[in-house]
């Protein structure tokens, strides 16, 4: 956050009266009725939605005299104008769900095979180098095959258990989530995609090593 | 990441993900954060989501001259709750500093037989938007709305009682900052 920033922030949250304080706020708004413009045009339904999203969240911030801004702290180290979008968007996803309820289960049954159908995918990716010709087919679910892949799951996840966070974030945003290599750099913070290829080819090795030093590998499943 | 789909109940905060974003925290709380995130699907859409809208709201705009008219119509929009609260009570109207002609109001006035009126006024050359407002006659909000149409019909979900006396208003937001107001029209629903 600059110095300016926080002077102005200053002003509205601690002004010495009411009319210092209605100044301060709209110098604010003024400041940033862009950047939640922006917010509430990402949500689409036309002019008029929009401009009741941007009248919703100048509402919402300013009631309880600046409750959610002083959830802003200047020592955080986050520039107030990511914190301002993250929590316009909150504001966004509160007003279009107070207007057509919340639109999806946190997880419902097809979401919860496509999260088994993903995790197969980690699954399959640290047996493929090793030998994927020998594991059992998916298609011929006899039982042996089906024990062979339920304790070499069990292992991988313990494996993965294990790992630093910033791996298993990795991990996830990779396999759970599809990102492309390009998509996690940006959003983790790695230089570059090609920084994502090797953390992640590493990390890979160093599961498939783990998983063979406990002897799992493609011919024991 | 995890073999469950059940996240701890920990989420993390509008400032832990715009710190994260900003590279920010302090590595133990990287750390926590980090972790509570491969965990929680819900929190990744955040992270995703946020990052995805920080990265449109910085993107250079031409339409800078629409966020101005906005910034205007914010300010007028919340004039009613930036008057100190031990000022005299406030009408249910908004105000510019130069008293405007006033805004034509069509109607309703007076007796109505329908319980979902059609609230109408004229059109004002250069109006940005167009906000109404309806109350009780004790100055309750029942109802507002944004738009730049000049006519508004009371939603289903609004119910309106018979033998009960309303007020309404609607103000145009002019693209120069200033206002106009139909004040105060009173309506009463037919028993």
């Amino acid at each position: 956050m600059s110095g300016a920033m926080a002077f102005e922030l200053q002003h509205v949250l601690h002004a010495a009266d009411p009319a210092a304080r209605d100044a301060a706020w709209q110098d604010l708004v003024a400041r940033h009725s862009r950047l939640l413009l922006s917010v509430c045009r990402a949500y689409g339904r036309g002019h008029d939605e929009t401009m009741e999203r941007y009248a919703y969240i100048l509402e919402k911030l300013y009631e309880g005299d600046c409750r959610r801004l002083r959830e802003f702290q200047p020592d955080s180290g986050a520039r107030f104008s990511t914190w301002l979008t993250v929590a316009a968007r909150r504001l966004c996803l509160d007003h279009i769900r107070i207007l057509y309820g919340r639109s999806r289960a946190t997880l419902d049954p097809g979401t919860a095979d496509r999260h088994r159908a993903i995790r197969r995918r980690l699954a399959d990716s640290i047996g493929a180098d090793v030998d994927t010709d020998l594991l059992p087919d998916d298609g011929v679910d006899s039982a042996e095959g089906q024990t062979i892949r339920n304790e070499r799951d069990a292992r991988l996840w313990s494996a993965v258990a294990a790992l630093p966070p910033r791996d298993r974030l990795l991990l996830a945003l990779r396999f759970d989530d599809d990102l492309s290599a390009a998509r996690i750099a940006d959003l983790i913070g790695f230089p570059t995609a090609f920084h994502v290829y090797r953390r992640l080819h590493a990390v890979l090795a160093g599961l498939r090593a783990v998983l063979e030093g406990q002897g799992v590998d493609g011919q024991s499943g | 990441m995890s073999d469950s789909t059940v996240p701890s109940e920990y989420h993390v905060t509008d400032l832990e993900i715009a710190t994260y974003l900003d590279r920010r925290l302090p590595p133990e709380q990287l750390d926590r954060v980090e972790a509570h995130l491969a965990e929680c699907p819900d929190c990744r859409d955040e992270l995703l989501a946020a990052r995805g809208l920080i990265r449109r709201v910085r993107r250079p705009r031409k339409l800078a001259a629409v966020a101005a008219v906005a910034a205007t119509a914010a300010i007028v929009l919340l004039l009613p709750i930036l008057v100190p609260r031990d000022a005299p009570a406030p009408q249910p109207q908004l105000r510019s500093p130069v008293q405007p002609p006033p805004l034509t109001a069509y109607g309703p006035v007076g007796e109505t037989g329908t319980r979902v009126p059609t609230f109408v006024w004229a059109a004002v050359p250069g109006a940005a938007s167009y906000r109404l407002t309806v109350t009780q006659e004790g100055g309750e909000s029942v109802w507002s709305a944004n738009g730049t149409d000049t006519a508004r019909t009371l939603p289903d979900s609004v119910a309106l009682h018979s033998g009960a006396s309303y007020w309404w208003v609607a103000d145009a937001l002019i693209a120069n900052g200033t206002t106009r107001s139909t004040g105060l029209r009173g309506f009463r629903i037919s028993e």
